[in-house]
């Protein structure tokens, strides 16, 4: 995986790694528009090389900063104006929660100047890579969500949002279908970082298709874990009826799938809502089933405690420890306990 | 430890819905017929868990999420235990996105023929002039077979990583990596908590 080097390297490498540490970039909450580096081509035109070359060394230092606020740093005075764009989140952070509110981020990226002949490009949701004039400038590599205060070029415009800029890297082929290509395979590579980090094991190999081997061997055993641990389960039931549950819900699996006895009512009143009266009917079968160990006459059954139960959940809650019968004491109890607030 | 706290409880409360109604209904008890049964409201309440969960952020369901209910409904059998499990409402769904599932897997099917016979043809004429070209280039020729080979590695197992996720034959590219992404978690989700019902049922027997 490639980290973000520090900034007293060359150019072109430092903009490229910091690509690929921006592209994971959640931009921590909506894309507090930045202006791209983008900006500095438009008006590196008046602007000195060395100013280029410190700009960016400014900024993959503020690019460098984990978690820095959203709020972009106010632009360098200079004639190249443009701010850095947001700070990246690592990868390491919790990407999958995050990759609802990066791609929202996308979708909300400040825009594009519309310069001249850009591929046209459906506007939401869909990264514009940057005009060739711009890039053409071709001085570094950095890729960032824009906000237009580019002095110079005309094109500060600030539209509609959902255009991320591209800058050529150096010495490469500035026309739009190479950008286009590069922003799809940067996609590709931030997805693979994420799946590398899933995977475990996958950090050490480099490379797609050992990666892509390693993912697939995870995922096959992962599903043949689900397969072992279903037969397993279907194994120690006698019948596939789960009527434990609620000592189930007192115990150490319950607390470390989270549902301890405050979120455990929430959980029973979860799946009471969702069964609903018939749920209820069908979990006192249930239990009917396992009390009389009477396979035969479900039916019947059914219709005794369908007149019964019918709509009065409160007094199936209260009864559940004398039906609950094979862990009276303590888990009937305090089940009893988390049920009854309901 | 990537799945939200919500998702699991989400995923864990469907499970023991699923897991309730498939005890109802099958009277069966086979091994293997529990098995499934027990697999099927698994797989059924993970898609339903990561169904809601699209639904909070608006982004649409995933596309595996859709396959893989769909694959457990085209099957005749396992009709009356879904149709417990989610509503009448949701099984028509399902029945529908088999149906859906079906013709997509015909259009791949007819993509694929199409594009292979146009590389076919194309393929003679760009070989001759990529041949040439990697040729001149400075030993270039070695390169541009390692690099087509590493491509067609990574082809094989693009392949086989889409018969692996569900609904991943009509994916490409980028769509399939983020399905992986999301199969793999809601995966490692499910074998957690199946691992916490096997621990919880298991002093029943002590």
């Amino acid at each position: 995986m490639r980290h973000p080097s520090p900034p007293q390297q060359e150019l072109p490498t430092t903009g490229g790694e910091i690509q690929a540490a921006l592209i994971p970039a959640g931009a921590a909450g909506p894309a507090a528009p930045a202006s791209s580096a983008a900006g500095r081509g438009g008006g590196g035109s008046g602007g000195s090389f060395t100013a280029l070359l410190g700009l960016p060394t400014s900024q993959a230092m503020e690019l460098l900063l984990p978690r820095a606020t959203g709020a972009p740093p106010p632009p360098p005075a200079p004639a190249s104006a443009p701010a850095p764009a947001p700070a990246p989140t690592f990868p390491s952070d919790p990407h999958l929660v995050d990759r609802a509110a990066r791609f929202s981020a996308f979708a909300s990226a400040s825009p594009s100047p519309p310069s001249p002949p850009p591929p046209p490009a459906p506007p939401a949701g869909k990264r514009k890579p940057d005009p060739a004039d711009r890039a053409s400038k071709g001085k570094s590599a950095k890729k960032g969500k824009t906000a237009e205060e580019k002095p110079a070029g005309g094109d500060g415009e600030d539209e509609k949002p959902a255009y991320v800029h591209v800058r050529a890297r150096r010495g490469q082929a500035t026309d739009s279908h190479s950008l286009a290509e590069r922003a799809r395979r940067e996609k590709i590579n931030a997805r693979m970082e994420l799946l590398k980090e899933l995977v475990p094991g996958c950090s050490k190999v480099s490379g797609t298709a050992l990666v892509l081997d390693e993912i697939i061997n995870h995922v096959q055993s992962l599903q043949r874990q689900v397969e072992y641990l279903s037969m397993r389960l279907a194994a120690v039931n006698p019948r596939v009826d789960f009527g434990g549950l609620d000592s189930f819900l007192t115990t150490e699996c319950g607390r470390i799938a989270g549902l301890n006895c405050k979120n455990g009512i929430d959980l029973e009143q979860v799946t009471w809502s969702e069964m609903g009266v018939h749920g209820a009917r069908h979990l006192m079968q249930l239990q009917q089933q396992f009390w009389h160990g009477d396979l035969a006459h479900p039916h019947q059954a059914a219709s005794q405690w369908e007149k019964r139960v019918d709509g009065h959940l409160p007094v199936f809650s209260s009864s559940s420890p004398s039906l609950f019968g094979y862990d009276l004491t303590s888990s009937g109890k305090i089940a009893c306990n988390s049920i009854t607030p309901s | 430890m990537h799945a939200p706290k919500k998702f699991k409880k989400a995923f864990m409360a469907q499970l023991l819905v699923s897991l309730r109604a498939a005890g109802q209904a099958s009277k069966s008890m086979g091994l293997r017929e529990r098995r499934d049964a027990v697999r099927l409201s698994s797989d059924v309440a993970m898609a339903l868990a990561s169904a809601r969960r699209a639904r909070a952020p608006p982004r649409s369901p995933p596309a595996w999420a859709r396959a893989l209910v769909a694959r457990h409904a085209a099957e005749r059998r396992n009709e009356a235990l879904m149709r417990r499990i989610m509503s009448g409402a949701g099984y028509e769904m399902a029945a529908a996105a088999a149906a859906a599932a079906e013709r997509g897997r015909k259009e791949a099917r007819r993509r694929r023929i199409v594009r292979r016979s146009r590389r076919v043809c194309s393929g003679g004429a760009a070989r001759k002039r990529r041949g040439s070209l990697a040729l001149t280039a400075s030993g270039g020729g070695g390169r541009c077979s390692a690099m087509a080979a590493a491509r067609r590695m990574v082809k094989a197992r693009l392949q086989v990583l889409r018969s692996l996720v569900p609904g991943g034959e009509a994916l490409r590219g980028l769509s399939l990596l983020s399905e992986t992404l999301d199969y793999v978690v809601c995966l490692k989700t499910q074998v957690e908590l199946l691992q916490c019902l096997c621990e919880g049922s298991r002093p029943q027997l002590g």
